[in-house]
């Protein structure tokens, strides 16, 4: 871990003005909005607004949070303002040192807003009359750390490896995934099924079933509510999710090392 | 044409009694898959206190070399030694400078919080911090009242201050400069000169990849020319002066003299010159260091009414020249 790296890039996430931006308007403004307006429409049901909070809710905190994360990689001379990679690695830093630490960062970063937004929407439900523990809402503030560390090892994998093939795959992953996040709930799709099986066209159903073992495979979460009330300790899900971060992490690194920084002109 | 340039292999005695602090060894870089060759068997010995330059037309390969000296671009094949440790390395990198050619820092620090960040990157102890970034942004001339603004409201003569400043962080023992003084004002680029001055007398190694030959030929001790990835010439820039380059003479149209073709021809004479060119109002002449003055006197004494002498290309520029007319 690098004392410099983890002060600035929290830094960065409160200075820098295009990052706080997206964050304070995906994390907040529109998710607590949109609740705010269901609720006071008495449209709590349509329940639209959790397309934005939730797991996909921290990946679009972490997204603000990565912008310029990474610069100046073989496409281009210049940090273009940005974290210019090619200056941070000819100082005395393992590029181990530089991913690990920036994925801590990113997660304690996502984390503590992810929690902050689901403790305000919980308080917001409540004053709306919704019915909620602190025992839950704790667990949900728990997940919400366990999401930003999953998806900030991800998204630092897709940061660094710049190859025009794995970026497609990762932005193509990175759809599915959340098609499978945001489909309809179990009130829209109808109170008697259950979700996807309510959906009655074969190829969306199929489809969605799809996303959802696709977003299984490359963002497996932890359900901390129902971990915490399975009559056994969840440890297929906890191996399955801390192994995939180490994956994610290893890969970085490995990809890290091996990439090359050139800055000049192309001959 | 008699130049000093030494063909790579020519023993120079005078330097090669110094430490070697970079030894590159038939480099080889390719891209592509082999497709691009940017560095082609390079091999380059550079001395321990020595401000070293590299020119020659874009895409030549110094930017490679460069990358490759940081360690952030890996050889295919040959070797770097600097002094004494691979490139990329920690310790290696604990004792190198670099300023990039683009100083596009994130806009959104000030300088001072910049360089505390690479203060810190630089594992330097925490209590030196605040002397040496002050004294660092002294060294630059950065104006003091602008140290806390954002680096996005930066001119592009501040960014380069900022980033010469960054470059002497953690008191580094080789330095390698991308086009260090451009977009500097006069003043920045003499700043820039005095602090590579300076450091060369504390034996700090330097490497300056320039386009503006101006400058490299004050600032270095030797030169490089690159070109398709090797290095076509060394040329030392602090030793025998001697070589011919071409002085343009411009004097007043209305010179009283009625005959300037027999003035000018004889000044030439008597200066121990070549007359190259001459018209109405100026003449070229191809002239040793040694005898211009002797020219200028010699072209007054005949009544020329002299008002200007340029040299029409800098040493450099005929370096630049030859590597082309090689192709």
């Amino acid at each position: 871990m690098n004392k410099g790296i983890l002060k600035f890039t929290l830094l960065s996430a409160c200075l820098d003005r295009i990052k706080l931006f997206y964050i304070v308007l995906l994390g907040f403004v529109v998710p607590i909005g949109m609740k705010v307006v269901t609720y006071m429409h008495g449209a709590e049901e349509s329940q639209t607004f959790e397309m934005l909070t939730g797991k996909v809710g921290v990946a679009f905190i972490l997204t603000g949070l990565c912008l310029g994360l990474a610069g100046g990689g073989s496409g281009s001379q210049t940090g273009k303002g940005g974290e210019y990679l090619p200056l941070i690695l000819t100082r005395p830093v393992t590029r181990a040192q530089y991913i690990f630490t920036k994925w801590s960062t990113f997660t304690l970063v996502g984390g503590v807003l992810a929690a902050v937004q689901n403790l305000i929407l919980a308080l917001i439900g409540v004053a709306f009359g919704e019915v909620l523990s602190p025992y839950v809402v704790a667990g949900q503030m728990l997940e919400r750390f366990l999401d930003a560390g999953i998806i900030a090892a991800a998204l630092t994998l897709a940061l660094v490896a710049n190859h025009w093939l794995f970026q497609v795959c990762a932005i193509t992953a990175f759809y599915v995934w959340m098609m499978a996040q945001t489909m309809p709930p179990v009130s829209v799709a109808g109170p008697s099924s259950a979700g996807v099986d309510a959906v009655a066209l074969e190829g969306t159903h199929l489809m969605l079933t799809l996303s959802r073992l696709i977003g299984d495979l490359i963002l497996p979460t932890i359900s901390v509510y129902d971990a915490t009330n399975a009559p056994h300790f969840p440890l297929l899900a906890v191996v399955s999710y801390v192994s995939t971060i180490v994956v994610y992490l290893v890969a970085a690194i490995a990809v890290i090392n091996k990439r090359e920084f050139f800055y000049g002109t192309s001959g | 044409m008699q130049t000093d340039i030494q063909q790579l292999g020519d023993v120079v005695a005078p330097m090669e009694e110094r430490t070697k602090c970079i030894i590159v060894q038939d480099l080889v870089k390719t891209y592509k898959g082999g497709r691009v060759k940017a560095l082609q068997g390079l091999t380059l010995d550079i001395y321990e206190g020595e401000i070293f330059g590299l020119i020659g037309p874009n895409g030549a390969g110094k930017s490679t070399l460069m990358g490759c000296l940081l360690g952030l671009l890996s050889p295919d094949s040959g070797g770097i030694s600097i002094m004494g440790m691979p490139p990329g390395v920690l310790s290696t990198r604990r004792l190198t400078g670099y300023a990039p050619e683009r100083p596009d820092f994130e806009g959104w620090m000030s300088a001072r919080q910049f360089l505390e960040y690479h203060h810190m990157l630089a594992g330097r102890e925490p209590c030196t911090r605040e002397a040496e970034i002050d004294s660092l942004l002294t060294r630059v001339a950065l104006p003091a009242n602008v140290w806390h603004r954002r680096i996005s409201t930066y001119s592009r003569g501040m960014l380069q201050r900022l980033n010469i400043a960054q470059m002497l962080l953690g008191e580094p023992r080789l330095l390698l400069l991308d086009e260090p003084t451009l977009g500097l004002d006069p003043v920045g680029v003499v700043q820039v000169r005095k602090v590579l001055m300076g450091l060369r007398e504390t034996g700090v190694t330097a490497i300056v990849n320039s386009h503006q030959l101006d400058e490299v030929e004050r600032l270095c001790d030797r030169v490089a020319f690159i070109r398709d990835g090797k290095i076509c010439s060394v040329q030392h820039l602090n030793e025998n002066r001697e070589e011919e380059y071409t002085l343009k003479v411009r004097w007043n149209k209305n010179c009283a003299n009625a005959n300037i073709g027999t003035a000018v021809d004889e000044a030439a004479r008597a200066a121990g010159v070549v007359l190259k060119e001459l018209t109405n109002a100026s003449a070229s002449f191809l002239v040793a260091n040694d005898r211009a003055s002797c020219l200028l006197r010699e072209l007054i004494v005949n009544g020329i009414d002299v008002e200007e002498a340029v040299p029409e290309r800098t040493r450099l520029e005929q370096l630049f020249e030859m590597g082309a007319q090689n192709e």
